[in-house]
């Protein structure tokens, strides 16, 4: 057990003895060796399961959606970037979130079905800005034994990506909207790209209508998508989606000067309603 | 009828000649992953693949498919143009082959769907017993492999320098008689490693799970709170049915143009939130904890029940692509 699982375990378990939260997201061991899963920590003896390593990849922000508990949640860099763009979109109430935020070590990207080639660095992370989340009410940072711990960004990065060629990246795509189902960003009831009868989109369409469904999500991620890669690790058929999105974003970085998640304080460029009875 | 053998560079030849002709479905290479393909050249295909990402029952299933085309002022109805050509769907691992088998109880029989039963009969599907199974793999539960696909016609096992072949069907016999010059009788040494070979990886296959009276087990589990917290970390996504080789189920749309129209069914998932949903918004299933909750038992009850046959065949690919890990072994070990 590493001196972070250790403290997260702590953190928790105390949170949950004092009551201060119904429960904590957080992970555990998946099923299969090198995969960890997010779990529901309700007791102080169940936070012994929790687990911190390069394989606690799925974006838990996306399980504070609709929570009307205060609940803990553990944080990487882009859980956090998430939670923050969910406070923004008054999803999330930062009352209601404990946040508990280990550093990152960043995480793998299982090399698909076929079980061909090594697992390696996710993409996401090869770019990633800030391995810490920018909110937290714990922070639990790597000490001296950083490299030992599995500090592994910037480090195992596979060989920069030719050109991609999304026509054909996107012939592949099966439309089974993975990629807006696993997105913590995509909290809409009713998608417009569902291939539901008034979507923009039509079921009868497979693969996806070249360029309106990948576009239109794109546009929608504009200065919205905190590169957290969820969408690709959901995608069944592994298309490159954080790429196409963090080259919308930096678009945005570069007109706009935002980037998502990073500032709690800074206004997105498409602002939305402040709550009544909340004043700048 | 006698195992036959066909060595690798015929087999290469015979791909070369179904290729050539167009009629040959196998698992091609693409990007890291593999996909069953319409096959335009032979070196294209890959046997030596562990499985691909989308299972093969979109040969007989496609993802959309036209059902009619109708004219309101005539009435007339008229049925898609479907092939009648020849399909060879080769390397069909024995779970993914064993699902069309489950398939044909539910589109065949007596109420049998014409759409599935004219693709399936125009098929010849020849398995590729596994030499390597994966750590999610678990088709022991369920019988279902890793050297016996039931849904077969004709099977090939990879023994030194080829493949044992087997026909199972009268259609495999067909085949083979049909490219017979790339066959020959099987030599008792070949036999022999066929069946140590096959002894040997069904030993490499020990999920520890049994199927056995899964169907009862199940019915006591609906009202279980088990279901609450094992669906909490599902986040709905559908990839699991997207991927299962028996996932059947459709959604019908229609295509209104000028004074017709046409009529499509398309894969759907039981998971979406729109699923069961009826005109007038009464949904049976309301709840994430009930979509969830019926997906397992639809797999492992209900199926069952109405065509003796269990609707999960153990290929693992919902256990290796739900980016959640949810794990039907796992529910299928807790009842």
């Amino acid at each position: 057990m590493s001196s972070i699982e250790c403290q997260l375990r702590k953190i928790v378990a105390d949170l949950l003895t004092q009551g201060k939260v119904a429960y904590v997201i957080g992970y555990e061991n998946g099923s299969t060796p090198r995969r960890a899963r997010p779990c529901f920590v309700r007791s102080p003896e169940d936070a012994t399961k929790l687990v911190w390593n390069q394989h606690c990849a799925v974006n838990l922000a996306k399980y504070l959606i609709g929570t009307k508990d205060t609940v803990g949640i553990v944080a990487k860099g882009c859980d956090g970037r998430s939670i923050v763009e969910l406070i923004k979109d008054n999803q999330v109430d930062r009352s209601k979130v404990v946040i508990i935020a280990p550093t990152c070590p960043g995480v793998t990207q299982s090399p698909g079905l076929g079980g061909e080639g090594q697992e390696e660095l996710a993409s996401c992370c090869q770019r990633c800005r800030s391995r810490d989340s920018p909110i937290f009410d714990f922070q639990l940072v790597v000490g001296r034994d950083a490299e030992k711990e599995g500090g592994t960004v910037g480090k195992k990065s596979s060989p920069p990506r030719g050109a991609t060629d999304w026509n054909s990246e996107f012939q592949r795509c099966i439309k089974c909207l993975a990629c807006i189902k696993s997105c913590p960003l995509c909290y809409c009831t009713e998608c417009e790209l569902d291939g539901s009868l008034q979507s923009l989109v039509s079921k009868l369409r497979i693969p996806a209508e070249l360029p309106t469904f990948h576009l239109v999500r794109a546009m929608h991620m504009a200065g919205r998508c905190t590169d957290c890669g969820a969408c690709e690790a959901a995608c069944p058929v592994g298309l490159p989606l954080t790429e196409l999105y963090s080259q919308v974003n930096k678009e945005v970085e570069r007109l706009l000067g935002y980037v998502p998640g990073l500032d709690i304080q800074a206004t997105p460029p498409v602002e939305l309603p402040k709550p009544k009875g909340e004043t700048e | 009828m006698k195992p036959e053998y066909i060595n690798q560079d015929s087999l290469t030849r015979l791909v070369v000649e179904l290729s050539s002709r167009g009629q040959l479905v196998a698992p091609v290479r693409e990007g890291k992953s593999f996909v069953f393909s319409r096959v335009q050249r032979g070196e294209q295909v890959c046997l030596t693949y562990t499985n691909s990402t989308i299972p093969p029952k979109f040969t007989f299933l496609p993802q959309i498919e036209e059902l009619f085309s109708y004219e309101v002022k005539s009435g007339e109805l008229r049925p898609p143009k479907a092939g009648d050509e020849p399909v060879v769907l080769l390397g069909v691992r024995p779970c993914d082959s064993s699902a069309f088998s489950v398939l044909d109880r539910v589109m065949g029989g007596d109420r049998a769907d014409p759409y599935y039963v004219k693709r399936r009969d125009r098929t010849t599907v020849v398995g590729l017993s596994c030499s390597r199974p994966r750590e999610t793999c678990f088709c022991d539960a369920f019988g279902t492999g890793p050297t016996d696909g039931s849904g077969d016609d004709i099977t090939l096992t990879k023994v030194s320098g080829g493949y044992v072949v087997r026909s199972k069907t009268a259609k495999g016999a067909r085949f083979a008689r049909e490219h017979s010059k790339h066959f020959r009788a099987a030599t008792k040494r070949e036999i022999d490693e066929f069946e140590s070979e096959s002894r040997k990886i069904k030993g490499m296959l020990a999920s520890g799970i049994t199927s056995e009276g899964l169907a009862d087990r199940m019915g006591k589990s609906l009202g279980d709170p088990y279901w609450e917290e094992a669906s909490e970390r599902c986040i709905e996504c559908g990839v699991c049915s997207f991927v299962c080789p028996t996932c059947y189920c459709f959604d019908v749309t229609e295509q209104v143009e000028g004074d017709g129209g046409k009529r499509y069914r398309g894969w759907d998932t039981c998971q979406s939130c729109r699923f069961s949903r009826m005109a007038g918004g009464l949904d049976p299933r309301p709840t994430k904890v009930d979509r969830f909750k019926h997906r397992f038992h639809h797999k492992l009850s209900y199926v069952p029940m109405a065509f003796n046959v269990t609707a999960c065949v153990g290929c693992g690919r919902c256990v290796s692509l739900c980016p959640t890990n949810v794990d039907i072994r796992e529910v299928i070990k807790k009842w």
